[in-house]
């Protein structure tokens, strides 16, 4: 039993620093975002399921020993086999590399679009929601003038300049797509505007910049989010439309609008040919969808910390 | 928690209650054909895809406005699959020369209004259908009226064209050069008769509704709810009223080919047409018939372009399989094609085809034979790799055209190892893409306005307004010229094969791909429903319901 | 107020000023010409121009048109013969609004509810039902969806008619079909909004008094949650009421929607004018009625923008 004598203590002092500073690890905005998706069991497996028909958007088409144009009179209109794992259509194209191939096509028209859009819309938006007056008011019409071109207009003159193609068709989307998110941002920014923490940052001189990338922006990052997992569907939708009346891309690529539309012409005789663009479409659309909920509670401040 | 459903149920019994309880625009006035059955009224309904554009006979720029207004107007003579009966004309004469058409009306001639029909109304109709203040689209069917093109072009007036009423019972009709399918076109609505005065009083909407204008066929319109449904009703004037035996027929627009095929199966339609995917389901109820419509691929062989490259066409010609193109696009609804005019047209005395039988090209693709010409067309042009071939496939998007396209460009690739591209357009950007011959290709067709191979070999003429595929041989021009001359049928049809075999057989001139054919699906009862592939689809005017 | 509104309608007639040079120009460069077919010839495409008074410089045809347009008269179509555009909208219009209206009132209503049970019940197996009917609106493209609901309740099982549009029963699958993409954008906007509703002080205040949670719902909570969906609602509105092509092509509806897609498609100048006009005007009505109900159902908004 040793004996405990003073000279085996020492004063450290008072260390300001070390008593300000905070033990435990500090979580910013994004790792606890990512944090909690990852507890999200739902969130979690729609983010994995939507990365795996990524995966197999690049590398099933590669993969797979059959080419998403070769036709064959003799393999027409088959039904799911163990060579032709989708089925063949009615030109015997093989299906499961059609499928892929057209993943490609809507994934990057869906992604990049409604990117794109909620970018330029939530920007125009919060600008318009946040300094309201003139800026607003310009910004307002000329959303109401977009608003009512027709977008069949903007595709096909496009079409004209650029050719048909992905990049047309994201192009087409971007021209009038970002109207969307810019009406619904502004309507929240128009709201948190007029909230007692903006009003409070206002007081103390926070310039506009710092206000809204700190103070609005998260607010309604969740908002934004959960917009964005529906522009996506949006997205493919709008390209699915447009295949279906013939304003889609360079045949003989596909995308899961014009699998669909093709499909549908099948109903009656072959529905296999539509669901299997029909489940690629509603599982992408509902992966996303779960996936938005999941964002949306991640990036909430309000609801941070709890759970 | 059990309180808030019982509210949301109960708050959904009352939605319901109250969309059941308003009216649809369209149930104001109850007209299903469900009770017309019972009054013992004999109705036949058919479907069409898009509603007729207009039922004005100057103006019908349709095949559905012309089998529609073949129902509502006694033209001269009336055309009964092939066979010219006179209509509101009970006789004519020609003349030698084949110039001048002498028609005489029927006596006690009556328009729904009770007006008497005149050789002048048959008179106006032509002058209207030329004169360029009506600006009509089909003004080119009476070019071969004379003086049509020079009225038609404002260079002298509309009563210098060759149509005459010598009194109120007879019509003079002279022509531009002598045309033995004359007496058939005299029965197209273009050419039928039209009342001036109440064109003069309706203006533009002549005939836009059934008020806006009167009948004299055998049916009249009696509804036109435009986009939905066109109600016609028998005509007790008409001087054939007894042949007459329906008493009503309904044209429903139904966009979709395969809810219009639903509807046929649930009775609601008795006439519409097979979607080429479905064909196999409804192969024992249904029935084939040509449209008179003749596909092919259009090469632009201008100066300058690879296809002037008379090898490098025939080459194509030889690498098509036609036989597997026509499964795979249209599951062998329409017939695959190996030349330009169709063997049904009228030729003298029989039939082209069985006249003038000729297979310039392969139903199957010749490998051979294809590599063989493409060798020599690439050292022609100088190129090594055919690969290096690039040539762009102009097409539309419309329903069909891009499976045609992905057809093609397969064989093309595989069998000759050419490149092709595809350029999918809108069908109106098509045609200026045709007109400026900014294309290399383009899969196109031709409907005939008359049953005579003529109307499909005068595309070619080296200066014809139709002809954008820079065609120009000296010799095809003046055996067309001189066949428009030659009173001798037998001779003109021989004049008019040759024409054919220069074309395909010495130019490779186009790729004919498939002859066009509906399957229509008929209810059962429906007796006597003609179908014709010139100038309309069917008529329903002898028809008959069974009981 | 009154002031306001004054303001905002006259701004309108200016946007849709705007909006119809604009759409006059597009037109115009669009590939090809409302008259191209098969069968044109140049000299009667000559004598059509003229008769659509086409053959005059583009600026005196605008001056027309616009003249016109003022008088309310949106021309003639060029493709349908002696048709006027006011005749076309006047005829496929009503179709158009009664299934909108009747898609829109399914969908608001179901949306809402659903949105409200699902943020209510939140991380309950009630909550992932109802999301996961809203989220198979979102999933399926309409044509899909309009056709699997025709083939099984019209084709297979008979018990729906197939198409056309003449009774009640007629209506019900176009208007599920049509109304089915609002009503699951309205379901989860409502749910996200009342999540934020329910933590709010306000409820907590609310609660604390001893209010009943029904009376919560529906006197607080949907009232501060329902700005989204108001946002939302003035473009769903104007597009749905004017027609949906597809579905409306699919059930032999005869309303407007296709006439957008095939008027463009041919070319049609005036009546896609007309259209283009028409819409417009719907949508900034719309619009205007919503930024004003904003302020009426959110005080918290002002509209005027007057700043600090």
């Amino acid at each position: 039993m040793a004996e405990i004598t003073r000279d085996k203590f020492k004063v450290v002092g008072k260390n300001i620093q070390s008593m300000e500073s905070i033990s435990r690890p500090n979580i910013g905005y994004w790792q606890d975002a990512w944090r909690r998706i990852r507890k999200n069991k739902v969130a979690f497996f729609s983010l994995c399921l939507i990365g795996f028909y990524v995966l197999m958007a690049i590398f099933a088409p590669m993969l797979s020993r059959y080419d998403f144009s070769t036709q064959s009179v003799a393999e027409m209109n088959q039904s799911f086999s163990a060579n032709h794992w989708f089925g063949t259509d009615s030109l015997g194209r093989d299906l499961w590399v059609r499928a892929w191939k057209g993943a490609r096509v809507s994934l990057t028209i869906g992604f990049a679009a409604s990117i794109i859009n909620a970018c330029t819309g939530s920007l125009l938006g919060g600008i318009s929601g946040f300094y309201g007056g003139k800026v607003d008011m310009i910004i307002q019409r000329i959303v109401d003038v977009l608003y009512g071109i027709p977008s069949m207009i903007v595709t096909i003159l496009l079409m004209v300049v650029i050719g048909n193609g992905v990049h047309c068709l994201i192009l087409a989307m971007c021209c009038v797509g970002w109207i969307g998110s810019c009406r619904f941002v502004r309507g929240e920014v128009l709201k948190l505007r007029e909230s007692d923490f903006v009003a409070a940052a206002r007081i103390l001189g926070v310039p506009d910049i710092v206000i809204i990338v700190k103070h609005i922006l998260p607010n309604i990052m969740g908002l934004i989010i959960t917009n964005l997992t529906m522009a996506i569907p949006g997205a493919i939708f709008q390209e699915a439309f447009l295949s279906y009346i013939g304003l889609g891309i360079k045949p003989p690529n596909c995308s899961w609008g014009v699998l669909a539309k093709d499909g549908i012409a099948q109903l009656r005789i072959h529905p296999y040919q539509v669901v299997v663009p029909a489940f690629l479409i509603c599982t992408t659309m509902l992966a996303l969808n779960l996936l938005g909920d999941g964002l949306r509670d991640a990036f909430d401040p309000k609801l941070r910390g709890t759970e | 928690m059990k309180k808030r459903l019982l509210a949301a149920l109960l708050s959904a019994a009352m939605v319901v209650t109250m969309f059941a309880g308003c009216g649809t625009p369209g149930s104001k006035k109850s007209d299903d054909s469900s009770e017309t059955e019972g009054t013992g009224k004999k109705r036949v309904t058919y479907t069409l895809r898009e509603d007729i554009p207009s039922a004005d006979p100057q103006n019908s720029n349709s095949i559905s406005s012309a089998s529609a207004n073949i129902h509502m107007l006694a033209c001269l003579t009336r055309n009964v699959e092939g066979e010219v009966r006179g209509d509101a004309a009970e006789s004519w004469e020609v003349s030698d020369d084949g110039l001048v058409y002498t028609f005489h009306l029927r006596d006690g001639l009556k328009w729904s209004d009770g007006v008497d029909v005149t050789a002048d109304d048959y008179v106006y109709g032509m002058q209207r259908l030329m004169d360029p203040a009506e600006a009509c689209d089909y003004a080119f069917i009476g070019y071969i009226l004379k003086n049509g093109a020079a009225v038609n072009n404002g260079e002298v007036s509309v009563e210098e064209l060759g149509v005459k009423a010598l009194d109120d019972k007879t019509v003079e009709i002279t022509l531009e050069h002598p045309a033995v399918y004359f007496e058939s076109m005299a029965s197209m609505c273009a050419l039928g008769p039209a009342r001036r005065d109440l064109v003069e009083k309706y203006g533009k909407e002549y005939a836009a509704d059934p008020e806006k204008a009167a009948y004299n066929g055998p049916f009249t319109m009696t509804e036109w709810k435009h986009g939905d449904q066109l109600v016609m009703t028998k005509n007790p004037d008409y001087w054939d009223a007894d042949s007459v035996k329906l008493d009503e027929i309904c044209i429903k627009t139904v966009a979709d080919a395969k809810t219009a095929v639903a509807m046929w199966e649930n009775g609601e339609v008795d006439i519409t047409i097979v979607p080429t995917e479905m064909t196999e389901q409804y192969a024992d109820d249904s029935e084939f018939y040509f449209t008179g419509a003749d596909d092919y691929i259009m090469l632009n062989q201008s100066e300058g372009k690879l296809l002037a490259n008379k090898n490098l066409r025939f080459a194509l010609n030889y690498a098509i399989n036609r036989s597997e193109y026509n499964t795979l696009v249209n599951n062998d609804v329409y017939e695959p094609a190996q030349r330009l005019v169709l063997p049904n047209v009228t030729a003298a005395d029989s039939t082209y085809g069985e006249r003038y039988p000729y297979e310039p090209f392969p139903l199957e693709n010749d490998d051979a034979k294809a590599k063989e010409y493409l060798a020599a067309a690439m050292s022609e042009l100088g190129v090594s790799n055919a690969a290096d071939i690039k040539l762009e496939l102009l097409t539309t998007d419309t329903e069909g055209a891009k499976k045609q396209a992905e057809v093609l460009q397969e064989q093309f690739q595989k069998n000759l190892g050419i490149t092709v591209e595809i350029k999918q357009v809108t069908y109106k950007q098509r045609l200026e893409m045709e007109q400026t011959k900014e294309y290399d290709m383009v899969v196109t067709g031709w409907v005939p306005d008359y049953s005579d191979a003529y109307s499909y070999l005068e595309l070619w003429i080296s200066d014809g307004q139709y002809n954008h595929s820079g065609y120009n041989n000296p010799r095809y021009d003046e055996l067309l010229e001189a066949s428009q001359f030659e009173t001798d049928a037998a001779k003109r049809q021989d004049m008019l094969f040759e024409a054919e075999q220069i074309f395909l057989g010495e130019d490779s001139a186009l790729v004919p791909l498939q002859l066009r054919r509906d399957q229509y699906l008929v209810n059962p009862k429906l007796e006597n429903f003609n179908v014709y592939f010139v100038g309309y689809d069917f008529n329903l005017v002898y028809a008959d319901l069974a009981e | 107020m009154a002031k306001y509104i004054a303001k905002r309608v006259l701004l309108a007639i200016v946007t849709l000023f705007v909006l119809t040079s604009v759409v006059f120009v597009l037109v115009r460069l669009m590939p090809g010409d409302p008259f191209s077919s098969d069968k044109m010839t140049p000299e009667i495409r000559a004598n059509l121009e003229a008769y659509y008074g086409m053959d005059k410089p583009l600026p005196v045809q605008y001056i027309t048109y616009m003249k016109n347009v003022l008088h309310g008269d949106l021309g003639y179509s060029m493709k349908y013969e002696g048709r006027t555009v006011n005749q076309i909208i006047a005829e496929s219009f009503p179709y158009s609004a009664d299934l909108g209206i009747r898609s829109l009132c399914f969908a608001l209503f179901f949306g809402l509810i659903l949105g409200i049970i699902a943020a209510l019940n939140r991380g309950k197996k009630l909550d992932f039902f109802c999301i996961l009917i809203a989220i198979i609106g979102t999933s399926m493209p309409d044509f899909i969806m309009g056709s699997v609901l025709q083939y099984f309740f019209g084709i297979k099982w008979k018990i729906l008619p197939v198409a056309q549009y003449t009774s009640f029963k007629h209506t019900i699958l176009p208007s599920i079909a049509v109304g089915f993409y609002t009503l699951a954008s309205v379901s989860r906007l409502m749910r996200s909004s009342m999540l934020e509703v329910v933590t709010s002080d306000y409820t907590k205040t609310a609660k604390a008094k001893g209010l009943s949670d029904l009376r919560i719902t529906i006197k607080h909570q949907i009232r501060n949650a329902i700005t989204p969906i108001i946002t939302i609602m003035g473009p769903t509105v104007a597009s749905v009421l004017t027609g949906t092509f597809v579905i409306e092509a699919l059930f032999a509806i005869p309303g407007m929607g296709k006439h957008y897609v095939d008027s463009i498609n041919m070319n049609d100048y005036t009546l896609v004018l007309g259209m283009t006009i028409f819409y417009g005007a719907f949508l900034i009505i719309a619009i205007l009625v919503v930024d004003i109900l904003y302020g009426i159902v959110d005080p918290r908004i002002r509209l005027s923008g007057k700043k600090r």
